[in-house]
């Protein structure tokens, strides 16, 4: 085996990566656009039935966490997997360590998710005229949750990178490793709608936040290991 | 070979789909050393570059080369992000590897200049072999790695390689995989890849 590149990921090479990324997604905006219409139809949709009648809080922020998810599943995979089937993964990685650009952007992909979960959230509450009690919890919740999301569907994306059927392996790894992710995230959005208490709320604002950072470790680790014996 | 070695490969093989592409390679290159790879369509040359780069893993042997930073490679088939201009990709291959950028200098010497600001998604397939060659010299590398490194050129193009070659070779090793006849002369050994087995 060639011996691993000695480098290791610093803050200007994050800088530098992280650039890249937003100049990217702003040109192209390919993923935001289909990730955005998609979360857009998708709330719209689940909207319906609370014309006729109101929504449990239970239902309400299992079908929110659901659909949130999805929207990640389409805009996160995009920026590993979209960069290894043009070719230019194998370019960054003779410039930059492999974990500083899973990190980069793995970022991006939290910014992306966190705007996402706030707007679909938005307009979740508004359309389905649901009592919000712990507004504070919602807001922190869907960051948490987005940031979470992004984390866990990242690393996924990130271990596939030269393999046939990428988009599906990656779909595969992902789901799994989301279900503890979606399922604290129904909890957070049910104690913003009153379902549960608000220590509980904030107790899984927390439980979302470490997953967030500890995949955002783990992931950089593993793409460091990884990407080195392609 | 040389006295200094800066980059070894022993023994290296690769297997791909349960066939060899190649088995045994070994060599040592110092400065002014040019390896030519040379071998049919298939047979591997491609592959063999980017196992020394440390893209692709052998199957078999080792290589020791300089530090990635210190390696410049370019490959007809190598991607560059179609949204960034020229300037932008010298910019952030300069940040990553942690050299200066001179993106305009570079842009000049590859008669680029023109194209400076433009999405390189634009740009032609000799536009974007200048670009390539330019990232592969930016940081001035130990190494220069060249994937048939004339073939997109037109005659202006290749006089710009073969003057960056000349100017490379006095300070770094170069590996270069080419069918190129007219590329044979600069090379000061080689090496025949055969059919796959």
């Amino acid at each position: 085996m060639a011996p691993a590149p000695s480098r290791s990921a610093n803050r200007s090479e994050l800088r530098a990566l992280w650039r890249k990324e937003w100049q990217s997604e702003l040109r192209s905006r390919n993923g935001l656009l289909a990730a955005t219409l998609f979360g857009f139809l998708a709330v719209v949709a689940l909207t319906m039935p609370a014309s006729t009648e109101r929504l449990t809080p239970a239902v309400a922020s299992a079908q929110l966490a659901v659909v949130v998810l999805f929207s990640v599943m389409i805009a996160v995979p995009r920026l590993f997997l979209t960069e290894d089937e043009q070719g230019t993964l194998d370019t960054l990685r003779l410039w930059a360590d492999p974990g500083a650009i899973f990190l980069a952007k793995a970022l991006m992909g939290m910014v992306l998710c966190i705007g996402q979960a706030l707007l679909m959230g938005g307009a979740f509450f508004i359309l389905t005229n649901a009592t919000v009690t712990q507004p504070l919890i919602a807001l922190a919740g869907l960051v948490a949750y987005g940031a979470a999301l992004a984390a866990t569907v990242g690393m996924a994306s990130a271990l596939v990178p030269g393999a046939q059927n990428r988009w599906l392996i990656a779909l595969v790894i992902s789901l799994p490793l989301c279900l503890p992710v979606v399922v604290f995230g129904t909890g957070v959005m049910a104690a913003a709608l009153g379902s549960q208490k608000e220590t509980s709320g904030w107790l899984t604002v927390g439980v979302l936040l470490v997953t967030a950072v500890a995949t955002l470790v783990l992931g950089a680790v593993s793409t460091r290991a990884i990407w080195r014996l392609r | 070979m040389a006295l200094t070695p800066l980059v070894q490969a022993t023994g290296l093989g690769k297997e791909l789909g349960g066939r060899w592409l190649f088995r045994g390679v070994t060599f040592e290159l110092g400065a002014g050393d040019v390896l030519l790879l040379i071998g049919p369509n298939g047979s591997g040359k491609s592959t063999l570059l980017k196992v020394v780069s440390g893209l692709v893993a052998p199957t078999l042997g080792s290589v020791t080369r300089p530090d990635l930073n210190r390696v410049g490679f370019t490959a007809l088939d190598q991607s560059l992000y179609s949204a960034l201009t020229p300037t932008e990709h010298l910019e952030l291959a300069a940040q990553l590897r942690g050299v200066e950028p001179e993106a305009d200098m570079w842009l000049r010497r590859m008669q680029l200049l023109p194209q400076a600001r433009q999405a390189t998604g634009t740009l032609s397939t000799g536009q974007r072999a200048r670009l390539k060659l330019a990232l592969a010299l930016q940081a001035r590398p130990d190494l220069l790695l060249m994937d048939e490194p004339s073939a997109a050129l037109d005659d202006a193009g290749r006089a710009l390689w073969q003057e960056a070659l000349q100017e490379h070779r006095q300070a770094g090793a170069t590996i270069i995989a080419t069918n190129d006849k007219e590329d044979h002369r600069f090379g000061t050994c080689a090496i025949t890849l055969g059919e796959p087995k």
